[in-house]
């Protein structure tokens, strides 16, 4: 006789996933869709292991099409790149949006939250952009996630800036010439540096800044000024 | 021997979560963190032999293990820090090889309890007492205490004393006296005369954890396998060395291969799950609109005039309004009122999981479409068409706390939740919203798992349901299922219990129901005022009954407490599947009165006392354990005056309850949840009604309870 559990965990397997549903009841089909989605976004994340397409550069000509302010996006964790443009303002942040229904929100060009990434950035608490582009100090900065059980966890650090000098970095086909500052912060949760390029003073051109230890940073290029 | 499966609590739903949830977090990133291991028994502890240890809280594991004839499969839940419980199958195969039986296979299910007395520290071990199969037939029953500590990080010895079974190898004497037989008469007793009395034999073991993923194991095992191996030779017991190593695929997945007793190999798979965190960490969804603070008043005086209260037909333009931006949420509003400050909404959630989010998004989207001068908003949760509670929230604490650091705290503090209240003057639903269609096809199985002949067998076909709702709270639903594949046509032999068959016709209606009405009934759910709400549903309400269905519960949104009164008349439908009563000619008027208790920190208690459908009166005590994600681990037992000999095998009715949001492996928004009910004996005493819609668990997710656990994502 075979072992008895082989065959009930087998079929349980053809029965949970082998078969879909349908209908315009969403309570009563959602294990069949969510099942389904998860399986293709599962191969789809395979795929795109297995044969990475490198993203084609936006060329200046490209983005002369667009008249709004826009800033390029990389997320090294995941390999996103994307593009956001301005969405909402409440008082001093800035809430700027992918096509794709991702948010970021800034005050004064400093990331403070984000949404529809996963381990998003609730809340936190930031230096203002005066403060970086003085490119010296040391201060405290923190970061409130939601971990898997929905809780508020707040992540403290404590960070130094340094100027790093004058830089001149290529955006999109054009050259900038900016004042590199760094800011090295560490806590229990890790260490990470963010990076700002600043241009004629604090016009923050280009960046570098922590989503979340683990997956890392965001890194963002201004490829559209205030048109 | 019988193991049926009630027909709506299908462990399939198990499996398929289980098994969606282990492809996921195999190809996820769990945090990385040394559990202790775990034996053949699912218990933390070496390869036959239990340790000192525990898992930590809340853990939940399945473990199969394997060797020469036998097989072992458990459920184990840390059900606190020091308190650990399982749940196991096993089967011994060639039982007749020698002395004859009537099966080749012997299965039975056992139980366990463990407290971990000490936690190690510099110099003390960490000592657990364990009572194995400590009810029922005592097949595999024995005591422990086992006493464990790390000598290095990667070194740790175990020791310890066993009785029972655990005791019947190298004993060393009885110092509490001689082991009584246990009365086993039909099971399901305590075996606790047999506590700590006959044989002590010691047992001891090293383990060696080799690298990031390879444990090294070897023990002495007291076990004997007296039956097994002497009576019954179902295998050669030469050695008491027990040998395994030990390979972590991944952080919940552990596989090992063993040389025990001398003679036989082995293999063992673990698989852990913690309920408490999601294994993705938060939930992966698409960004919510932002906050849409007002013009100052100052700015646009204009906006802020109240005037559009006036406006003929407001009420729907703005419903269509927020309905347009809330439609990738999944969340509908269904119903307005609004005074000039006020705008009082009626949401459906069909999305998330966490109910604070559903309000999230709503009050987001009600920033955007409300006139300025609208400051109160107050959107009631709607379940079933009936409102389950109401949550305020200031528009100027949402506009001014957005981005505040750690806004859900700050908000909650601003944030009431009453009872849905005094429905709002000139409250207009939205004309499209009732009456509404809605049908479903798909799949289901049924299992049974151990009757007489086979120790599982399956069903597997479609369900058509529907849901026609009429007005708001009245609602027709029926589904009908037709059969596609499977085996359990082949009812086994008919045990009379001294009942009337009310469950374990079950197999009957498996047979001949096909294809068959599985529901359709009318029901009306309402807020009756004050913190009150209720139920009333007719028709055929389940499988196996028809009739009426009536349910008062009374629950304020912020206590530990609830009471509720349930009380049914039903028959017993034909045993076709159709319309009929007359096959048993049986009606019975049953109900209860529940008292529900929440002990905080996600313990829960239930207590039904009253009148069950076999026409016996008990008592029913259910507890569980909680997470604020809505995974659910639960037990419970219920003792009516049938007599034990009536009852049949296992005395009275007992079982576990999980209940797994899909949230929880998908690391989506979903309020789909999947429910196994587990019971050794599937009986006719202590049976309850199994009716849709029951009030206290779909009321209680938008209550303080509901709402607070989960409250964080409120801004997600």
């Amino acid at each position: 006789m075979t072992t008895y559990l082989g065959l009930p965990l087998a079929l349980a397997l053809v029965a949970g996933l082998g078969l879909g549903g349908c209908g315009s009841d969403r309570d009563a089909t959602a294990g069949a869709r969510l099942i389904k989605q998860t399986a293709t976004q599962l191969v789809a994340s395979r795929k795109a292991r297995r044969n990475p397409t490198p993203a084609q550069p936006i060329t200046r000509a490209a983005l002369d099409q667009f008249k709004s302010p826009m800033m390029q996006i990389d997320v090294a964790a995941t390999g996103l790149t994307s593009f956001i443009v301005p969405y909402g303002q409440n008082g001093d942040v800035e809430t700027w949006s992918s096509v794709d229904d991702q948010t970021i929100s800034f005050r004064d060009g400093i990331m403070i939250a984000t949404r529809g990434f996963g381990p998003d950035i609730m809340e936190s608490i930031a230096p203002g952009a005066n403060q970086i582009a003085s490119g010296s100090g040391t201060y405290d900065r923190a970061y409130y996630y939601l971990d898997g059980a929905d809780k508020t966890q707040r992540f403290d650090f404590r960070c130094t800036l340094a100027n790093l000098g004058a830089e001149t970095i290529t955006v999109v086909d054009q050259q900038h010439s900016t004042r590199h500052v760094s800011e090295s912060c560490h806590g229990k949760q890790g260490d990470f540096v963010n990076e700002y390029w600043f241009e004629n003073g604090n016009f923050l051109r280009k960046s570098k800044q922590l989503l979340i230890p683990a997956w890392g940073s965001i890194t963002f290029q201004r490829v559209i000024d205030n048109a | 021997m019988l193991f049926p499966m009630l027909p709506n609590q299908p462990l399939r739903s198990l499996c398929t979560a289980m098994t969606s949830v282990l492809a996921l977090t195999v190809a996820s990133q769990a945090p990385a963190q040394d559990r202790p291991s775990l034996n053949f028994y699912g218990a933390t502890g070496l390869i036959d032999m239990p340790s000192g240890e525990a898992q930590p809280d809340a853990m939940l594991n399945i473990t199969t293990a394997h060797f020469g004839p036998s097989s072992r499969t458990t459920l184990s839940f840390q059900i606190s820090p020091r308190m650990s419980a399982s749940f196991r199958f096993f089967g011994v195969r060639d039982w007749n090889k020698v002395e004859p039986s009537l099966f080749e296979v012997y299965y039975d299910r056992s139980f366990d309890l463990r407290y971990q007395l000490l936690t190690e520290g510099q110099y003390r071990p960490a000592v657990t007492v364990g009572f194995q199969d400590f009810v029922g037939t005592g097949v595999l029953s024995g005591e422990y205490i086992a006493a464990t500590k790390h000598l290095t990080s990667d070194l740790k010895v175990t020791a310890g004393l066993g009785w029972g079974r655990l005791g019947s190898y190298g004993g060393m004497g009885s110092p509490l006296g001689a082991r009584p037989d246990i009365d086993i008469g039909k099971g399901g007793k305590f075996n606790f005369g047999q506590f700590f009395r006959g044989e002590v034999a010691p047992f001891a073991g090293i383990e060696y954890k080799a690298g990031d993923k390879w444990t090294l194991k070897a023990e002495y095992s007291s076990d004997a396998y007296a039956t097994e191996a002497g009576l019954r030779e179902t295998f050669d017991r030469k050695s008491p060395f027990n040998f395994g190593a030990e390979y972590k695929l991944h952080d919940t997945l552990h596989v090992g291969a063993y040389y025990l007793y001398g003679s036989e190999v082995g293999v063992s798979l673990q698989y852990a799950m913690n309920p408490k965190q999601r294994p993705m960490g938060g939930v992966a969804d698409s960004a919510p609109d932002p906050i849409k603070p007002r013009p100052s008043r100052g700015a646009d005086p204009d906006a802020w005039s109240p005037e559009w209260v006036t406006q003929e037909g407001a009420a729907p333009v703005l419903i269509t309004n927020i309905n347009k931006r809330l439609e990738k949420e999944g969340v509908t509003v269904e119903a307005m009122g609004y005074t000039g400050t006020t705008v009082q909404v009626r949401i459906r959630n069909a999305r998330y999981d966490a109910e604070a989010q559903a309000i999230g998004r709503v009050a987001r989207a009600m920033t955007h479409v409300m006139p300025a001068s609208v400051e109160v908003f107050e959107i009631i949760p709607v379940v079933n068409g009936a409102p389950a509670s109401k949550v305020t929230l200031r528009r100027s604490d949402l506009e001014a706390l957005e981005f505040a650091p750690d806004a859900a705290a700050a908000l909650r503090a601003r944030t009431t939740i009453s009872n849905p209240g005094q429905r709002i003057d000139g409250l207009t639903y939205d004309p499209e919203r009732y009456p509404r269609f809605t049908w479903a096809l798909g799949p289901y199985n049924r299992i049974r798992l151990f009757d007489q002949r086979d120790p599982f067998k399956m069903d597997v076909g479609l369900r058509l349901s529907g849901r026609y709702e009429i007005q708001p709270g009245l609602v027709i639903s029926g589904s009908l299922t037709k059969k596609l594949v499977g085996n359990l046509d082949e009812p086994p032999p008919v045990v009379p219990t001294g009942l009337q068959p009310v469950r374990s016709d079950v197999d009957v209606y498996d047979a001949k129901a096909d294809p068959a009405i599985e529901s359709l009934m009318v029901t009306k759910y309402a807020y009756l005022g004050g913190d009150t709400y209720g139920r009333l549903s007719a028709g055929y309400l389940e499988r196996m009954f028809g009739g009426v269905s009536a349910e008062v519960l009374w629950k304020p949104v912020d206590r530990r407490w609830a009471v509720g009164v349930e009380a049914n008349y039903v028959a017993q439908r034909d045993n076709d599947g159709q319309f009929g009563f007359a096959d048993y000619d049986y009606k019975v008027l049953s109900g209860h009165v529940s008292g529900y208790y929440s002990f905080g920190d996600g313990y829960n208690a239930q207590v039904d006392v009253g009148r069950y459908l076999a026409g016996d009166l008990g008592a029913t005590l259910a507890i569980n354990r909680e997470f604020s994600n809505g995974w659910k681990v639960g037990a419970f037992v219920t003792k009516t005056d049938v007599a034990a000999e009536d009852f049949g095998s296992g005395s009275f009715d007992k079982g576990i309850m999980l209940e797994i949001p899909f949230a929880w492996g998908t690391g989506a928004p979903s309020r789909k949840k999947t429910t196994a009910v587990l019971r050794p004996f599937g009986r006719d005493g202590g049976a309850r009604l199994e009716v849709d819609g029951r009030l206290y668990d779909t009321i209680r997710d938008y209550h303080s309870s509901g709402l607070d656990g989960q409250w964080g994502r409120f801004w997600k």
